[in-house]
């Protein structure tokens, strides 16, 4: 039974077997580099993004996505509105939108302010800034796209800068994108992140296209959807003017606004459009818009968060307000910015009147949503003039705006106080519910005209709208300015808080 | 017994016949048997040299008292007895006594019943024609036995192998039967033509000889006795006896040290597993898992693009969600599932050995004749636990209280009409509705059917085993869903060359899993005021009771029709080769591949979309997910066995290589012509992609291990691994690891056997070893963009991905552990008691930032310490064991504790509101709650000085009790009795959780219906209502602004921390098997009709549906299972 042939044959059996196992084994063993592996398909690296033409516009096309996407327009349009004096708050679940409607926000408990921003403005500044310094650093892309790439990514980090010092005042500057020295940034005074912004804007204006590009970044297109020249001019003209007030009324900044407002206003490119046509996609008023994303139902934020089918929505985000009543009773007789821009809808026997500049509650791909527009670019030259004393000027420019609203020449008297006075009422009813104007509009008369229009005097007594919207307005007005959040500043303990919260 | 069991059968006599027969039958067998009985033991001390077979019996009966039961004329046939046993158990005793005895006995009822042995088949032709067979046997570890018996059954043939675990023997012919016996391991019996010469024998220890049970860590087996690892094996018949559909469930309670939190009772739902504590801040926690051979990932394959009640699918930073990856695998094909603990045992596993590993073995063929086994078995499942909520007129009168309260006058229809929106008490809704949303909403029965069966046989040299199995579990819900189905095959195949050197074992398990679950937990919708309309119109269509063209009820069911779909299939296959190229030195590789796909739909048809008016009719849309992970894995190794004088020397040395790759695309399509073709992605007027992602994961490993063991008695155990993983940058690729294990066994020394006979085995271990955590997603450390479907002029976009940090490597762990293993009374009672300290520093977080750096974090190795330590215990016990009851007991014992010990710069890290140094990561910082102040009837905090406050973030602020497991365990009790079996588990928690009033809104606080009112458990009926009044809940309020803040403050306070402690009948496995004159008519074995329970009754204080799951969503199932099993 043990005979030595069949052990033999079975050895041989078996030694096909050893042989593979060992070279199986062995063949395993050499590849030496097997750690070593390749990027992912699905995700870029980032010096191969800066590297492409086409690969740098999508990260910077990225921002308008991700701002139209987080509703911005709206966003700011709805919070501001209600935390002023536009609009009326019918939402009672969230929070954040009460506190905000009765100006008692708190700087621990605030969950949708708990950041700064929404959460989103500091991530498009590190987004421009990444844009700015990765093509900075790579050569591949072409020096024709890098130029205007580069020129968008200073005028989107000017933007959002712009917004943030007016709604939290001195705020940390962010120009980089090294988070090892960002992590601890202390809050820049207002007037120097105007300065910057500014700056950016002057940059950006140097670097843009006359004309508004494609993806090719280059060729020319119909479409107002990308920041050129004449954006950053608009842009300017604004952020000259807000210095100017916030720099001890600076007459060179408001110089500065007026030119170039005036460099905007003269461009053929520009006109006022009628009140039906301003909002519509290209419109001949429009400097700048954000196009419509490829996955929503409808062609703005505003046209579909603000228009009421039935009485306003008592728990959720959207079509929750209404036009407050100090809003509805500003309207002079006759304006037709009244009939034409705000909508109404009866339940029962209420009436609901809602903002109605965007008509499209769903998708018709006929209106974009506008970011800078002629419009204010006369209001803007308007006030920078009558801050110089330029009343003719000033009256000139207020009256093209009145008369497109089919309101007559301003007929009050001619001193610089009351022209101001009439600049500020017709902001007012041209600009509401466009990107919070309203509220930086009554924060900067705190400043100029202390005693006038402000918002302490619109909100504290004696007008009391804040009461009347159910909350109390401090006699020291500490609630003009958002509370900088508390969780970044248990982070960065170098941010400080804004008195009285 | 014999007579009552005879005369059933013939049921169809006349009872005169019968007792006529039963007379006889008597009379007969008295006049033939001889009857004796006597008292005591059930263990056996023999000494006996050729004794005659009556001598011996007559000793076994009078040191056990137990009778026999033969005829006197066949004892002229026994063969002389040689037998020396010290204390072996009576079983084992009669086993080898009657080896080579032409009897057959069987215990039955304190009577040891002889009978004749069949002669064996002689070929038809009448010659026999001798065959020899030869052969080796060996242990589950792979050394060979001597001493082994190996008989020619029901012959004096017999023989024993000698050193090397060789024998040789002589049987009558081909179909003869050997049988391999030896004491303390499970007898195997085979046919000769089923054993080619030369071929292997491998003999498995008796189940309840836990020395000697083998224990598999992947790389490498080893006894138990001999092992210095913290291992704990849950077997098959634990499992199996658990009605569960994901086997990980039946782990619960079972392994100490093992933190299993169900994150739902849904079908398929996953569930989060932690060894031995939290052992990061940041990162993944999840224990590595291995199925034969093969790492399978804990990360659910669930995509986030398709919502349901599981959840979104996980990752690795939110501990999960979706659907468990390992539902998918059959519980009944598992043979046992193995959790290793310490460093000794996972060490080896270097960067991913931090979290312990759990092994999951499954069923392999054994040789033997070809058997077929079924199961079949049906059953129920209920929520077993309703909370008692208000009723409508309770409701009614905490509104009115809180209105009342606030000096706010009661809405009326006419404010309804001006737009109040508190339809549920402004009489838009008919306030003398009541209905229990809990029953309408999860009240229903589940259903569950499981089917197994499976084939298994083999001669010595080649097994074999098909299963397969199906198994469907439904829900709670109103409406229809199917539920969780699956079908799962696995088949194992292993051989031997003839000549003992190589082996091959090749398995693999296919599952498919369809899983049918509503868009979200209904659960969640118990809160509807008592009041709530009507969820359907009486055609059947979803009400929105309308007012002034609005709705006024967000209907629950509104999802109804938003189905959810997800079909996985999974695919796990090993390959195992080895060749023996010197005696003692193996050469073995182990190839494993691992196929996971998930593929998910989330149908939104226009009918259920959101309610009047703002329901556009272009929202229907679908979203079609597929993701697909593979990984194969190679493993070569060398091990070499030498016993040197006293001493056994094992060296093992290995690699590992190793690559997971995933790759995942969502895509939607909307606006369907019409609701029929919304399965059709290409039927939707818009089309695109949601997401795509591909990763890859590669990792490498050289291990080596020598352990050296002396005289049984002294052993040493040494492990190194030297590791890369790609999930690491440049140059933080390699890491090395290490660990020392040591062990005495102290009962081998002669002073503890001469002091402590008793002393069956004492056993010390320690060990002390390094183990990483790298437990991340890919290609963290390299600056990416993601490419982003959303389009701007036609162009798609690229986002950031995050802030990077190229330098980042991976945790460290050590592991320190000291255990003691005693067994008394020859193992009857055995006892582990193990410490552990755990320290794991280089901590991988996502470092806090603040968001004006554009992120919320970083990925960074922060310098901060965690530490777990705890003592665990197991205990077993037998506490009765005689031929017809037996009863053992089993219990586990686990006292976890967790500290934060060290963090560098830990004021600024952006943690010191979350955690407190020198505290557990399981405390919250919380404001100090002091009950509802009586004069003001709010709820009262103090300042951490003591004084009363109005509390401040974060100066206000003090960690908690841990909120977590105080301790746990779990008592098993199993009993049997003749045919019938009982097994009772008792699992026990002490812990602290949220209460009730972290999950329920604001009693009182109305708002649009179910925006804001909502319902309220009972316990708050008690509420503050006059001055001077102690109460638990302070006063009723809907717009009061200090109430609030108050309630606010109590949120974020110890008040909301309650005992959650409970101990739950988790399971009860009753079992009864068939007489043996029906299996015999039915040619069955082994044939038993069972019913299972599993969470059958929780005993707790705690106010909620469930304290294992708290919060609002669907607790773990009562589910009760009527099965019969059978083989044949």
């Amino acid at each position: 039974m043990k005979s030595n042939h069949k052990k033999t044959t079975e050895h041989h059996h078996t030694i096909p077997f050893f042989w593979t196992l060992v070279f199986l084994t062995l063949g395993l063993a050499s590849c030496k580099k097997f750690l070593d592996i390749p990027p992912p398909n699905s995700l870029p690296v980032t010096t191969s993004v800066f590297n492409n033409n086409g690969a740098a516009t999508s990260a910077e096309l990225a921002i308008y996505v991700q701002m139209f996407q987080n509703s911005e327009s709206y966003n700011m349009a709805d919070d501001m509105g209600i935390y002023a004096d536009e609009l009326q708050n019918f939402d009672n679940a969230y929070q954040s939108q009460v506190q905000l409607y009765r100006n008692s926000l708190l700087a621990k408990q605030n969950p949708n302010w708990g950041t700064y921003g929404n959460g989103g403005f500091y991530n498009y500044i590190y987004e421009a800034n990444a844009v700015i310094s990765g093509l900075q650093t790579t050569a591949g892309a072409s020096a024709a796209v890098k130029q205007q790439l580069t020129g968008e990514a200073y005028f989107m980090r000017a933007f959002w800068h712009f917004y943030l010092t007016n709604i939290y005042g001195d705020v940390p500057l962010v120009l980089t994108i090294n988070y090892t020295t960002n992590k601890s940034l202390a809050r820049t005074p207002r007037v120097q992140v105007l300065q910057q912004v500014v700056n950016d804007l002057n940059t950006a204006e140097g670097l843009l296209n006359v004309n508004y590009v494609d993806a090719t970044d280059t060729s020319t297109t119909a479409n107002r959807v990308r920041p050129n020249k004449a954006v950053a001019e608009a842009l300017l003209a604004r952020a000259e003017l807000y210095l100017a007030d916030y720099d001890k009324k600076n007459m060179a900044d408001y110089k500065a606004a007026e030119t170039a407002a005036t460099t905007v206003i003269t461009n053929s490119a520009y006109s006022l459009s009628p009140l039906s046509g301003v909002f519509l996609a290209n419109s001949s008023e429009a400097i700048w818009q954000l196009q419509t994303i490829s996955n929503v139902n409808y062609d703005t934020p505003e046209g579909y968060g603000f228009i009421l089918l039935a009485a306003p929505n008592t728990g959720g985000n959207y079509n929750c307000t209404t036009i407050s009543t100090q809003l509805m009773n500003a309207f002079e007789p006759n304006d037709q910015r009244k009939s034409s821009w705000i909508g109404s809808i009866t339940e029962g026997t209420t009436t609901f009147y809602f903002p109605y500049k965007y008509k499209n509650y769903t998708l018709l791909n006929t209106e974009y949503d506008m970011v800078l527009r002629l419009g204010e670019q006369y209001l803007i030259r308007a006030e920078a003039r009558a801050e110089q004393n330029n009343i003719a000027g000033a009256l000139q420019d207020l009256n093209i705006i009145r008369s497109r609203a089919g309101l007559p020449d301003y007929s009050g008297t001619q001193d610089q106080v009351s022209v101001l006075t009439a600049i500020l009422h017709e902001r007012q009813v041209e600009l509401f519910t466009e990107w919070g104007a309203r509220w930086f509009d009554l924060e900067r008369a705190v400043q100029n005209d202390p005693t006038g229009v402000n918002a302490n005097t619109v909100l504290g007594s004696p007008g009391n709208v804040c009461a009347a919207k159910g909350g109390t307005w401090n006699a020291d007005g500490y609630q003009l300015l958002l509370p900088v959040p508390q969780s970044e500043r248990t982070v960065d303990f170098n941010l400080t808080q804004n008195p009285g919260y | 017994m014999q007579l009552k069991t005879l005369c059933k059968k013939r049921k169809l006599l006349n009872p005169q016949t019968l007792r006529i027969m039963k007379i006889t039958a008597f009379m007969i067998c008295a006049f033939f048997i001889h009857v004796s009985a006597a008292t005591l033991a059930q263990t056996v001390t023999l000494s006996e040299h050729k004794a005659s077979l009556e001598k011996v019996i007559n000793e076994i009966k009078q040191q056990t008292g137990y009778s026999f039961f033969y005829n006197q004329d066949w004892l002229q046939q026994a063969k002389p007895v040689d037998l020396v046993v010290k204390d072996e158990s009576l079983d084992a005793v009669l086993k080898a006594c009657f080896a080579d005895q032409p009897f057959d006995f069987a215990i039955v009822n304190k009577t040891i019943v002889l009978k004749l042995k069949k002669v064996p088949t002689i070929n038809p032709n009448g010659n026999a024609v001798p065959i020899t067979v030869t052969g080796k046997v060996f242990d589950g570890t792979g050394q060979p036995m001597p001493n082994v018996n190996v008989r020619e059954k029901g012959t004096q043939n017999g023989t024993t192998t000698d050193g090397k675990g060789t024998y040789s023997l002589t049987v009558t012919d081909n179909n003869s039967i050997v049988t391999f016996t030896f004491i303390g391991y499970e007898p195997q019996e085979l046919q000769a033509k089923n054993i080619p010469n030369g071929s292997t024998i491998t003999l498995k220890p008796a189940e309840n000889n836990l020395k000697e049970v083998v224990i598999s860590k992947g790389y490498y087996n080893e006894k138990r006795l001999l092992s210095t690892s913290d291992v704990s094996v849950v077997d098959s018949k634990t499992i199996s006896e658990q009605p569960v559909s994901d086997p990980i469930q039946a782990l619960i309670g079972r392994v100490p040290g093992l933190d299993i939190q169900q994150t739902s009772g849904l079908p398929g739902a996953y569930a989060t597993i932690h060894i031995r504590g939290l052992n990061s801040i940041a990162n993944g926690n999840d224990p590595y898992y291995i199925v034969d051979g093969v790492p399978v990932s804990s990360v659910s394959l669930s995509s986030p693009y398709a919502q349901s009640a599981l959840g979104y699918g996980g990752g690795i930073q939110n501990g999960g969600g979706g659907l468990s990856p390992f539902n998918i695998l059959n519980p009944d094909d598992i043979e046992n599932i193995e959790v290793l603990k310490d460093a000794d045992a996972t060490s080896i596993y270097g960067t991913k050995g931090a979290n312990g590993v759990i092994i999951i073995t499954t069923k392999k063929g054994k040789a033997g004749e070809t058997k077929v086994n079924f199961d079949l078995s049906q059953g129920i499942g209920q929520v077993s636990h309703f909370m008692d909520l208000l009723n409508t007129s309770q409701y009614l009168q905490m509104m009115h209280r809180a209105y009342a309260n606030d000096g706010v006058p009661f809405p009326t229809l006419s404010d309804a009409a001006q737009g109040d929106p508190n339809f549920d008490i402004n009489g838009v809704w008919d306030t003398t509705r009541y209905t229990n949303w809990q029953k309408v909403l999860i009240g229903n029965t589940a259903h569950y059917t499981n089917a197994q069966g499976s084939i298994s046989g083999g001669n010595a040299n080649t097994q074999f085993l098909i299963s397969g199995g199906y198994s469907r579990s439904t829900t709670v819900f109103p409406d229809n869903y199917d539920g969780d189905k699956k079908a799962s095959l696995n088949f194992s195949l292993t051989h031997t060359s003839a000549n003992q050197k190589f082996h091959v074992l090749f398995s693999g398990g296919y599952g498919y899993e369809t899983n049918d679950v509503p868009y979200a937990d209904l659960t969640s919708q118990i809160t509807l005021p008592p009041d709530a309309p009507s969820l359907f119109h009486p055609d059947g269509t979803l009400n929105w009771q309308n007012y002034n063209g609005s709705y006024t009820f967000f209907n629950p069911l509104s999802y109804v029709n938003t189905n959810y779909y997800s079909s996985a299939n999974n695919l796990i296959s090993n390959l195992t080769l080895s060749y023996q190229l010197l005696p003692g030195l193996m050469l073995q590789s182990s190839f494993g591949y691992n196929h996971v796909e998930n593929n998910q739909v989330q149908l939104k048809p226009a009918t259920t979309t959101e309610p009047p008016p703002y329901n556009p009719p272009s929202r229907d849309g679908s979203n079609y997910s597929n993701g697909i992970s593979q990984g194969w894995i190679i493993e070569p190794q060398l091990s070499y066995q030498k016993k040197i004088g006293k001493g056994q020397l094992n060296v093992l040395l290995g690699g590992t290589v190793q690559q997971t790759s995933y790759s995942s695309l969502a895509q939607y399509s909307n606006d369907f012509a019409n609701d029929a073709l919304i399965t059709d992605p290409l039927a939707g007027s818009q089309q695109g992609f949601l997401g795509y992602s591909n990763s890859l994961t590669r990792y490498v490993a050289l291990v080596a291990r020598v352990g050296y063991s002396w005289d049984d008695k002294y052993i040493l155990n040494l492990t190194a691994n030297r590791d890369g993983s790609s999930n690491f940058g440049p140059g933080k690729q390699y890491g090395n690891f290490g660990s020392v294990g040591t062990g005495w066994i102290f009962s081998k020394e002669k002073a503890v056997t001469d002091a402590a006979p008793w002393l069956s085995l004492g056993k010390l271990r320690a060990s002390y070893g390094t183990t990483g955590d790298g437990e991340l997603t890919p290609y963290q450390y390299l600056s990416t963009y993601s490419p982003n479907s959303l389009a701007y002029q036609r162009t798609t976009i690229l986002v950031p991905n995050g802030l990077t940090n190229p330098y980042f490597a991976w945790e460290v762990d050590k592991k320190l552990e000291g255990g003691l293993d005693l067994g008394f009374l020859k193992d009857r009672i055995s006892l582990s008691i193990d410490y552990y300290r755990n320290r794991t520093s280089n901590q991988l977080t996502g470092y806090t930032l603040p968001q004006i750096t554009g992120f919320s974090s970083v990925v960074e190795n922060l310098p901060a310490t965690i530490q777990n330590t705890g003592l665990e215990v197991e205990l077993h016990t037998i506490n009765f064991q005689t031929t017809d009851f037996n009863w053992s007991t089993s219990v586990t014992f686990t006292l976890p504790n967790n500290k934060l010990v060290s963090f560098y710069n830990f004021a600024t890290s952006g943690y010191q509101y979350s955690y407190t140094l020198g505290h557990s990561l399981y405390t919250q910082k919380l404001y100090q709650y002091t009950g509802v102040n009586p004069q003001t009837g709010v709820y009262n905090f103090v300042s951490t000085s003591g004084d009363p406050v109005n509390p401040n973030f974060p100066q206000d602020m003090v960690p908690s009790q841990p909120i977590t497991q105080k301790y746990y365990g779990g008592l098993q009790n199993s009993f049997s009795y003749k045919g019938i079996s009982l097994d009772v588990f008792i699992q026990f928690v002490k812990q602290l959780g949220y209460s009730y009033q972290e999950y329920f809104n604001v009693p009182g606080l109305d708002g649009a219906a179910n925006f804001g009112g909502s319902n309220e458990p009972t316990a708050i009926l008690g509420a503050w209502q006059t001055s001077g009044q102690i109460a638990s809940t302070q006063r009723y309020y809907g717009t009061d602004g200090n109430t609030a803040t108050a309630y606010q403050n109590f949120r974020s306070s110890t008040g909301v921390i309650s005992d959650a402690s409970f101990i739950k009948i988790k399971n009860v496995a009753l079992s009864y098997k068939l007489p043996v004159a029906w299996q015999q008519w039915a040619h069955m074995q082994n044939a038993k009709i069972y019913l299972n329970g599993q969470n059958l009754y929780t005993f707790t204080k705690y106010i909620g549906l469930d304290p294992e799951t708290p919060g609002l969503g669907l607790p773990p199932l009562r589910v009760i299972m009527l099965g019969i099993s059978a083989s044949f």
